[in-house]
């Protein structure tokens, strides 16, 4: 969900991914690496949610690969959006439960 | 960039050709990847140590690139199936319209009343106007036009 949110806000590559899960998530998630991202990437796009276009780099001569979300990555996006504010409005109550206890 | 660069590099980049050297196709789009991830980090100003650390041991970087291809694999079938139920559905419901056209074209009543050639025949107008033979053979076609439409698609989006 957390790459679906980070490809839906942009067109990215896959070193940016990176750099954005380890500056904003590093702290929860610990440090990202190309060997867990990549294979999640590769089943996304194969799932259909994401597509890739590959474009030559200006700046090494080489290639990125770019990734954007596709109509049914946005859908699955949002049933996971849904999903997860249920999850943390059912945490939460237990949590609010939990405290009114022990005070 | 120094040569001790480009083979420390390339040193990582044979490992990982190895590891992978049974699957061609995994290889190219990896060997293609990791060359982004090199250069992308070059270009942030990242040095290679700091990549090979995070890439971590080419057996593991392989092993991990597997297990994320055999999902890939399971989700691939998964869609493959869906698709191929979805194309036989359509296919059956082709073929039981165009067959129904048929079995009700041969016990379809002439449109008169009497004898062919009788002085008293008498045509009866149908209430629809269409038979219901030719009405299920063009719904049998509009489906085996939409089958053969979503077999191109699918054969295409692969």
């Amino acid at each position: 969900m957390v790459l679906l949110c980070l490809i839906a806000q942009h067109e990215t590559y896959g070193y940016e991914i990176i750099s954005q899960l380890n500056t904003t998530g590093g702290k929860i998630f610990g440090n990202a690496k190309e060997g867990t991202i990549y294979p999640i990437l590769y089943r996304l796009e194969a799932a259909g949610y994401i597509q890739s276009r590959l474009a030559s780099s200006t700046l090494n001569g080489g290639s990125k690969k770019y990734y954007n979300l596709t109509e049914s990555g946005h859908l699955m996006l949002q049933e996971l959006l849904v999903f997860w504010n249920d999850f943390v409005g059912c945490v939460n109550n237990f949590v609010a439960s939990t405290k009114k206890n022990e005070v | 960039m120094s040569n001790k660069y480009f083979h420390r590099r390339n040193t990582y980049i044979n490992q990982v050709k190895k590891q992978l050297s049974d699957s061609p196709g995994l290889l190219k789009r990896v060997l293609r990847d990791l060359n982004e991830i090199f250069d992308s980090a070059e270009e942030h100003g990242e040095s290679l140590e700091t990549v090979i650390y995070r890439l971590g041991d080419p057996k593991e970087f392989c092993a991990g690139i597997r297990a994320g291809a055999e999902g890939e694999k399971s989700v691939e079938s998964k869609t493959s199936q869906k698709s191929h139920r979805i194309t036989i559905g359509l296919g059956v419901i082709t073929a039981a319209l165009i067959i129904s056209a048929k079995i009700f074209k041969a016990f379809q009543h002439d449109d008169y009343i009497g004898g062919a050639d009788a002085m008293t025949q008498i045509k009866v107008f149908p209430f629809m106007p269409f038979t219901i033979s030719a009405g299920l053979f063009v719904a049998g076609l509009f489906f085996l036009v939409a089958t053969v439409s979503f077999y191109i698609l699918k054969q295409k989006k692969r």
